[in-house]
């Protein structure tokens, strides 16, 4: 009788033991300066945030991962190998922001050790912290990283400074966005492809769509300059879209371009 | 009935293990340091200072209150017994500073997001009232102690039973505070926009001070508390040294201002950080085993330890930092440099898989294995060097 009824409410307790997972995923853009060559061969290179463009993608309700450093001994640990084969693997914009800085964002957080961060829609939603151990490979990081993130097909193509020679540790090198004209804008596979040019410090990141071919992300004060550019190089009438924070372009079949809003 | 009874036995048993409290070696007591010419308490005067020294030192902390009667009785009691013994006892603020700390660390306070490392480390005081003492280690709280009982023998008695006094001094400057009758932590004046930084300071008056008498050798450590490395080298072989040559002095300074100041977001900062770390690793010869950082400038490792000799003459010895992590031609890691060169011969047992990346459960595996394979050796090596100091020292 007893092993009836526990069979009875086997199957609600073990639903219960299931977690929720309605949760968006986090989409991670690919991107070329994520690895870069440096005198000590290869890198995998992390997005280094201002507080400012953190603030920002909070506001905005953007979903991203930000891997907060502890200031400490980077070649101590195991991590930074870790995450050095999953940039190199992935390549894909992985956003990084000191302990210390991360402190004048969120003065509440409580954390000592380094630990990263999901936010989806500006929320954090997972925090990972004893990163060697709970990120024991650059499998076990796929892995756990998958759970609230997805490769998106998107390409971001921002120019970036390169931050090595100012780097916090040579462990974890960091770029940061810089648009100097340097940008790639080769569109030669560009065929059913869309592009978006933002102004990530206006833009409403949680309208995007992510699966988007090209992602190209200017800041407040290029954007206007910057994105007549794009357009003009495509030979497209930027009047429609004046005043907008985002421009959204489709390359058609034949590879001609043509603004959606 | 016997199978309950040795399962509840079973589960105490491995409770007790799971209970078991990671402190120093040998006698589980907390290993303190020293400073000279001291004779009353240092000051934490921020959340940083204390989370600093509660998570990377072996430390005790008193926490005292505005007004509390009983605090500044024992502080009567504690000045001579600082004074006498060259002990290191902290000082932090119940209202200012631990409170604080006590409230972004602790879930019942309403705190979320803790990182696991802080939770328990400040905990509620209500049941202890003011002062009371807080001993940590290896990042963690080992002991607390609270008594209104005030007297040398107090001190002398259940201090020591928790703790155990080192001929391990530090050699960081501070300057004392009448008004407040404590120690405050260095900020040097040349390095004035650092103030608010909550940095250790930069100041060397003391560790020269200490180095111009050049008649005598003077073994100096320079190590920083974030740094696993420096935390393996105190507990593999500088505390060991310390237990078997208990009269034997070791000096060290410790580096968390430049280290913490050279990663600073400002550029600026960072600049001006790493060019005054390399002119301290330059000035102080950390620089022999040589490190280019990112701008060009010449640096150094920690731990490293120098054997300043009489004459003028110096030895340097460095634990760790091996460097340019190589796969050999039978797919085994190992490094291309390290201080001591018989570390560059020791191979990982784990061969890599040409489909191995860095980063990988293999990849991993190898470097784990050969990280232990030369932190033996370098530990052996270290000790060695220690000893032969020491002889040294003798003829």
């Amino acid at each position: 009788m007893h092993q009836k009824r526990l069979l009875l409410i086997l199957p609600f307790l073990l639903s219960g033991c299931r977690e929720k997972s309605n949760l968006k995923k986090i989409p991670l853009f690919s991107f070329a300066g994520s690895v870069q060559e440096t005198r000590n061969g290869e890198k995998g290179f992390l997005l280094s945030l201002t507080d400012a463009e953190l603030k920002n993608r909070v506001q905005r309700k953007a979903s991203f991962p930000l891997f907060v450093y502890s200031q400490g001994c980077g070649t101590c640990d195991l991590f930074s190998y870790t995450i050095q084969g999953y940039l190199k693997s992935a390549k894909t914009v992985f956003p990084f922001r000191t302990l210390s800085n991360y402190l004048l964002f969120d003065s509440s957080a409580s954390f000592s050790e380094s630990v990263i961060l999901f936010y989806s829609e500006g929320k954090i939603v997972s925090t990972v912290s004893n990163l060697p151990e709970a990120y024991s490979s650059f499998e076990a990081f796929s892995k756990r990283r998958n759970k609230y993130t997805i490769v998106s097909s998107a390409t971001v193509l921002t120019g970036y400074e390169n931050r090595l020679g100012l780097t916090y540790s040579s462990d974890y090198p960091t770029y940061r966005i810089k648009t100097d004209g340097k940008e790639n804008m080769d569109f030669t596979n560009r065929k059913n492809k869309d592009l978006c040019i933002v102004n990530s410090s206006q833009a409403d990141f949680s309208s995007f769509n992510t699966e988007l071919s090209y992602f190209y992300f200017l800041d407040n004060d290029s954007f206007h300059q910057k994105s007549q550019e794009v357009l003009s190089t495509l030979g497209l009438d930027d009047s429609s879209v004046s005043g907008k924070n985002s421009i959204w372009i489709r390359f058609g079949e034949d590879g001609k371009a043509s603004i959606l809003n | 009935m016997k199978k309950i009874v040795s399962l509840l036995l079973l589960s105490a048993f491995f409770l007790c293990f799971a209970c078991h409290k990671e402190t120093n070696p040998d006698d589980g007591k907390v290993y303190l340091h020293k400073r000279e010419g001291i004779n009353a308490t240092i000051s934490l005067d921020s959340r940083d200072q204390l989370d600093s020294v509660a998570l990377y030192d072996d430390a005790r902390i008193i926490v005292t209150n505005t007004g509390c009667h009983f605090c500044k009785q024992a502080k009567e009691y504690l000045d001579p017994y600082i004074e006498k013994t060259g002990t290191v006892i902290y000082e932090v603020d119940y209202r200012n500073v631990y409170k604080d700390a006590y409230e972004a660390t602790n879930p019942e306070s309403g705190a979320s997001n803790i990182s696991p490392s802080l939770i328990g480390l400040y905990p509620n005081r209500a049941k202890y009232g003011t002062p009371f003492y807080r001993f940590y280690a290896n990042g963690k709280l080992q002991n607390t102690q609270a008594s209104t009982a005030i007297s040398e023998e107090f001190f002398q008695d259940r201090f020591h039973s928790y703790t155990k006094l080192t001929n391990y001094y530090q050699r960081n400057d501070f300057t004392y505070d009448a008004s407040r009758d404590t120690n405050v932590l260095d900020n040097t004046e040349d390095y004035s926009f650092s103030e608010n930084l909550d940095l250790l300071g930069f100041g060397t008056n003391r560790l020269d001070t200490l180095l111009e008498d050049n008649k005598k050798n003077k073994l100096v450590l320079f190590t920083w508390r974030r740094c696993n490395d420096c935390k393996n080298y105190r507990q593999k072989v500088l505390y060991p040294f310390l237990e078997k040559n208990s009269t034997q002095t070791i000096y060290f300074y410790e580096t968390d201002g430049y280290r913490r100041f050279k990663r600073n977001e400002q550029e600026e900062y960072q600049n001006k950080g790493l060019k005054i770390w390399s002119d301290f690793c330059q000035k102080y010869h950390l620089s022999d085993y040589p490190r280019i950082d990112i701008n060009g400038n010449l640096a150094g490792y920690t731990p490293t330890r120098v054997n300043f000799k009489s004459g003028g003459t110096y030895t340097l010895s460095v634990f760790a930092n091996e460097t340019d992590l190589v796969i050999n031609d039978d797919r085994t890691l190992s490094y291309k440099t390290a201080f001591y060169k018989e570390l560059t011969s020791i191979k990982s047992k784990t061969k890599l898989r040409e489909s191995d990346q860095e980063g990988s459960s293999n990849y991993l595996k190898a470097l784990k294995e050969l990280l232990g394979l030369v932190q033996d050796k370098d530990v052996e090596l270290n000790k060695e060097y220690l000893e032969s100091c020491i002889k040294k020292d003798f003829y």
